[in-house]
């Protein structure tokens, strides 16, 4: 088996051991089936912002579909022309690609709705505000601290 | 590990040459050192005339025209020497691979060696790799200063360098050898082309070299594509102790 017939869930289980560090961890960067590239990417997390960073070159800005939920992006692009790689394995001669594809699986939750995106010099960034969502936790009345007061 | 399995062995088979240049690129960030190398060996001719091999090296051959080398490589031409590291060197043998070139550097009675290589920046990867990236360089000796002052390179005054490229300058140093660090602020994890042509243009400068850029800024996106895995494993390679390959600050 090569690691293209591994189930996407398990490449995003790798990821997401290491989401704050850099994203490119594990996982394939090729799909033969649907000849699609999937691009290097780095995640940036902050207390206020995700920022996921895709290296599309050869993408053309037209032709890009951002999609985002509370807790994913996933990036589809076409290229301008599609192009001719060797994939790992090497005795399989070099295959042909037209497009970029990859879904992240983020760590963190995310409005959706207030994200922005920027493309420059091949290259797309995803900005997402986090969503800080909780309820605050009250201690017992008969707890230790309270009679420690 | 027994003493003869980490050892690193040098071959280079190619005609003697007096008081060479030797130009040492290896992955690191945004693969500034391997991408400015390959293009000069491209753009020079330059032939192949050894390897450097070591058990410490991922167990790797790379395959070119159905003939096995060694995933470093040495080419040569006149009295220019470069080294190309095709794999991320694991720290160790990052180390090892570094004291041996400075040895057999010192050997050649080598004029000056020079590493080439980015330093991951802020900046770069705010701006999407816009705009010209500063290079600077540092110098282990004076005349390796006044080199790099004679090719119009800012000379980086305070600040630290690490992984292979700080090792390649201290066994410089240890044996003897006039050696230099030129580092282009690059992308920390995408290739980064841009930052390899600005290197480019003050080595040029440097060894009064005849090579254009713009051929490079032309293949840059063709580079970017074929560079992807060798940048995962270069991430890879770094990931286990977290630091940055190369920095200043």
């Amino acid at each position: 088996m090569t690691r293209d017939d591994e189930p996407e869930t398990f490449r995003i289980g790798i990821e997401n051991l290491l989401p704050e560090t850099f994203g490119i961890i594990g996982g394939s960067l090729f799909d033969l089936e649907t000849k699609s590239l999937m691009p290097l990417f780095n995640l940036n997390i902050t207390d206020e912002m995700v920022t996921a960073t895709f290296d599309l070159p050869g993408a053309s800005k037209d032709e890009i579909s951002i999609t985002c939920t509370v807790d994913t992006i996933s990036v589809d692009a076409e290229m301008t022309r599609p192009v001719k790689l060797r994939v790992p394995g090497g005795h399989i001669a070099r295959q042909e690609f037209t497009r970029y594809s990859k879904r992240v699986v983020l760590p963190v939750r995310v409005d959706p709705d207030k994200g922005t995106a920027k493309f420059r010099n091949g290259m797309v960034v995803v900005k997402l505000p986090r969503q800080h969502e909780g309820k605050s936790v009250q201690i017992e009345a008969d707890s230790k601290v309270k009679r420690l007061r | 590990m027994s003493e003869s399995s980490m050892r690193v062995e040098i071959k280079d088979g190619g005609p003697r040459v007096s008081k060479p240049t030797i130009i040492v690129g290896v992955p690191e960030s945004g693969l500034v050192g391997t991408i400015t190398c390959s293009y000069l060996i491209e753009q020079l001719k330059m032939a192949e005339r050894g390897f450097i091999d070591s058990d410490l090296l991922p167990q790797v051959m790379i395959v070119h025209n159905s003939a096995v080398t060694y995933p470093i490589h040495i080419f040569g031409k006149d009295n220019l020497l470069a080294v190309l590291s095709e794999v991320p060197l694991p720290p160790f043998a990052s180390l090892e691979v570094a004291k041996a070139v400075a040895s057999w550097a010192r050997s050649l009675k080598a004029s000056i060696v020079i590493g080439v290589t980015g330093a991951p920046s802020k900046e770069r990867d705010e701006s999407h790799g816009d705009g010209k990236p500063t290079v600077v360089g540092v110098g282990n000796t004076e005349s390796a200063v006044a080199l790099l002052k004679s090719g119009g390179a800012s000379v980086l005054e305070d600040g630290v360098l690490t992984g292979f490229y700080a090792s390649l300058l201290k066994h410089c140093n240890s044996v003897g050898q006039s050696g230099i660090t030129l580092l282009a602020e690059s992308l920390t994890q995408f290739p980064d082309p841009g930052a390899a042509a600005s290197v480019l243009e003050v080595l040029a400068k440097l060894l009064s070299l005849n090579v254009d850029t713009k051929s490079l800024m032309a293949e840059s996106e063709e580079i970017r594509l074929r560079s992807r895995e060798l940048m995962q494993q270069t991430q890879q390679a770094a990931q286990p102790s977290g630091q940055q390959p190369s920095a200043y600050r």
